[in-house]
């Protein structure tokens, strides 16, 4: 609720306001078309609601699948591998001479053997 | 042939073209509201910063620099915002003036003291200050009432300056003004009161 002299105050104040001279005026006016040469087209993009927070969803997810172990993206079969028991005698006897030792005694009986005919 | 081209089906041609048609028209609606504001609210402003800074120039600056920034920073913002926004910023032009004045001031006093001794004649700071007896808001007002107001209104505290201004001339609210003043809702209240006071004291008892 304004009192008498607020409102009085008020009209005289934007009564001059409202009379200005010509080239202020003129150079408002200026100072208005310069302001409004900055307002810019946005771009599409910018006017795009949540894009940064879309963008950082896409390049987690990307990171995700690329620091990820490989193991995790191999296919895996649905049967279960089988179990083959192996007894150690094939693989090496109790003194340590396995298939895979190499044998002295043999290499040289093997070696008599291609000499005589 | 871009890939976007070939992706794009004809309905997503026409869409895009209905969409940028529909920003298009956006823009110039938001252009022709933001100019209608200016144009609405740019001579109070000056009238505001004429009686902050008495000196033609430097209102004329602050309120070509408020403009600027509101269409640069805050032209998106809802039109409603527009005026407190405003006058936010043109509040604070006005105050980093002031501030450069009082710097420049000092600067100006300590070298005439400094120089004081080797001068016959020493500077008077008070001859850069601007001379407010012509200024176009006193000439408008010429002789009375409005002269009488105007005087006042210039030789009030400029917290309380700002205060009348925006609560009483331009008409925002005490939550407007307190957001244009940066300052609390009673701040506002207290700085509008002491104003009146001071005007009603400054006009005389025979004042309307």
């Amino acid at each position: 609720m304004s009192t008498p002299f607020e409102k009085a105050t008020r009209e005289w104040l934007r009564s001059a306001a409202e009379n200005l001279d010509g080239q202020t005026r003129s150079q408002l006016n200026r100072a208005r078309q310069t302001a409004l040469a900055e307002l810019k087209p946005r771009s599409r993009w910018a006017r795009t609601p949540f894009l940064p927070l879309t963008a950082a969803a896409v390049v987690a997810v990307v990171a995700a699948l690329l620091l990820l172990p490989s193991s995790n993206h191999r296919p895996r079969s649905s049967t279960p591998a089988p179990v083959v028991a192996i007894d150690e005698g094939d693989l090496g006897g109790a003194g340590g001479q396995g298939l895979f030792d190499e044998d002295p005694t043999l290499f040289a009986l093997a070696a008599v053997g291609e000499a005589t005919p | 042939m871009s890939l976007s081209t070939l992706l794009m089906s004809p309905d997503d041609d026409s869409a895009g073209a209905l969409a940028a048609a529909g920003s298009a028209s956006a823009q110039q609606a938001q252009r022709a509201a933001m100019e209608r504001f200016l144009a609405e609210v740019e001579k109070r402003a000056y009238q505001h910063a004429l009686l902050g800074l008495r000196h033609r120039e430097d209102a004329l600056d602050a309120v070509q620099d408020a403009m600027l920034q509101l269409c640069r920073r805050y032209a998106d913002r809802p039109a409603a915002e527009w005026r407190p926004l405003f006058f936010r910023i043109l509040v604070n032009k006005i105050q980093d003036q002031r501030r450069r004045r009082t710097v420049r001031g000092r600067w100006l006093a300590w070298w005439t003291q400094g120089n004081a001794e080797d001068d016959e004649a020493p500077v008077d700071p008070l001859e850069n200050t601007p001379d407010t007896r012509q200024e176009p808001l006193r000439r408008l007002a010429g002789e009375g009432a409005l002269r009488a107001v105007a005087a006042a209104v210039e030789a009030l505290p400029p917290r309380q300056q700002q205060a009348f201004l925006l609560r009483n001339v331009e008409g925002l609210d005490i939550a407007a003004t307190a957001l244009a003043m940066g300052c609390s809702e009673g701040s506002v209240k207290t700085h509008y009161f002491r104003a009146l006071q001071a005007l009603r004291t400054a006009v005389g008892e025979d004042a309307p």
